[in-house]
């Protein structure tokens, strides 16, 4: 017995066991405090590498498409034309849309308050599950912050906040759920994330209209995430396995892999 | 002392390297995995008692720096450093090629071994097997896995081996 216990699987078996209670009992308060602690170090060489990497993945992605770019410039011409033409007729829709955010109560977008981030790292196992970002709890960072780009497209929200750096969840990940509804009928449901594959939009009731083409927007039910946040563009609409709803398959118009900065909704401007 | 510094130096960097290089450069789901093959090549160049409280804190600040389950990669790595040790007196005894084969084998077994463990703590955090059968099993993704984790083994083997070199650190 005696040489047993010093013989490798005996090590291996107990350390084994041990991490696997570990495991089991997942301590994340204990692991928040450490991993606050530890991102003070790594932060700066993470946004630095990451920032490389991105870089890298751009020149790539140039450079192996160099043939097709005269043949897209040539249509982004003739598009470019086009859109003068429905620009003029847009602002007058543009005001429309003004009066009727007042009369619905929504909130105008430039009323949110922003905060910049730098993405610092992604889910090792690039499942599109997760980001990081490099503001915490000393920038005022809380769990259920939505994440956006752009003028308004969600990206997830925040999940874990550690001193320095937060975990955002992106939408694609399967503990994501945000209350949705499509923009052409108000169709409502929730978007789920599906294991970094893509996001479906779940729970739509069998009387609601909903086709692919669609814009699948926040509703702002419950209160965490502002109504009218752009989630994706429905792909394809299928029963759900118990026949109970419908779902649809949507397309987010966004990599998260090759952002660099996203913006934290901190709140609204009062 | 020199030792201590240059070993978490390295392990930081293959844990970087993961976090914030790997993930955006390849586009693929399921990329190779730098903090395992670095595990796996330094497993051999230092043995098994050597290197296995280093396998331990590697394991750690990977989940910590990763928000993975704590212990999570512990698991994954410790069997790894068992199962080499098995073999360790045949890379001094056989030729080249036969290391070469060996190498290849470590890679193809620890790879395999390593998607099964996350594969079961993830489904069990989830509490669903749904879906991540598309990811975790898939032949072309498994395929890829493979061919990054042959590049990132021998790169990682070099530098490992190099770096005990010129900073004189004995196993």
């Amino acid at each position: 017995m005696q040489r047993f216990t010093k013989t490798k699987l005996f090590v291996v078996l107990v350390a084994s066991a041990i991490f696997g209670l570990i495991v089991y009992f997942n301590p994340v308060s204990a692991s928040n405090s450490i991993r606050s602690g530890l991102s003070v170090f790594t932060l700066p060489f993470q946004k630095v590498f990451y920032s490389f990497s991105v870089n890298v993945q751009n020149t790539m992605d140039f450079l192996s498409s160099i043939g097709e770019i005269k043949k897209e410039n040539e249509q982004l011409i003739r598009e470019k034309q086009e859109l003068v033409a429905e620009n003029a007729s847009l602002k007058e829709v543009g005001n429309e849309n003004e009066l009727l955010r007042e009369q619905l109560n929504l909130l105008p977008r430039a009323r949110y308050d922003l905060v910049p981030a730098f993405i610092v790292s992604e889910d090792p196992g690039n499942s599109g599950n997760w980001i990081e970002i490099d503001r915490g709890s000393e920038d005022g960072m809380t769990e259920g912050m939505p994440v956006i780009v752009s003028k308004g497209i969600l990206v997830g929200k925040i999940k874990d906040v550690g001193l320095k750096s937060s975990k955002v969840i992106l939408l694609t990940n399967p503990t994501s759920a945000v209350n949705a509804m499509t923009l052409e009928n108000s169709s409502k449901g929730v978007a789920k994330g599906e294991y970094g594959l893509g996001i479906i939009f779940d729970m739509v009731l069998q009387t609601d209209s909903i086709q692919a083409g669609d814009n699948v927007v926040t509703s702002g039910i419950g209160g965490e995430i502002p109504r009218g946040l752009y989630v994706g563009k429905v792909q394809e609409v299928r029963p759900s396995d118990d026949h109970l709803f419908q779902q649809a398959i949507v397309i987010s118009p966004i990599q998260p892999s090759k952002l660099k900065i996203v913006f934290v909704v901190k709140g609204v401007k009062q | 002392m020199k030792k201590k510094l240059v070993y978490i130096f390295i392990g930081l960097i293959a844990i970087l390297f993961q976090t914030s290089v790997i993930p955006v450069v390849t586009e693929t789901k399921m990329p190779g995995d730098s903090v395992i093959m670095a595990a796996l090549a330094w497993s051999i160049l230092d043995g098994f008692f050597a290197f296995f409280p280093w396998a331990i804190l590697l394991g750690l600040l990977y989940d910590i720096i990763s928000y993975s389950p704590i212990g999570m990669h512990v698991l994954v790595i410790l069997p790894v450093l068992y199962f080499v040790s098995f073999f360790s007196r045949r890379f001094t005894m056989e030729s080249k090629g036969v290391r070469i084969v060996l190498f290849i084998v470590f890679v193809v077994s620890v790879t395999i071994f390593s998607r099964i463990i996350l594969f079961l703590v993830n489904s069990w955090g989830n509490l669903s097997l749904n879906g991540f059968w598309k990811i975790f099993a898939s032949p072309a993704g498994i395929v890829w896995q493979l061919a990054h984790n042959f590049v990132l083994f021998f790169f990682w083997f070099f530098v490992i081996k190099k770096c005990k070199e010129f900073f004189k650190i004995e196993s």
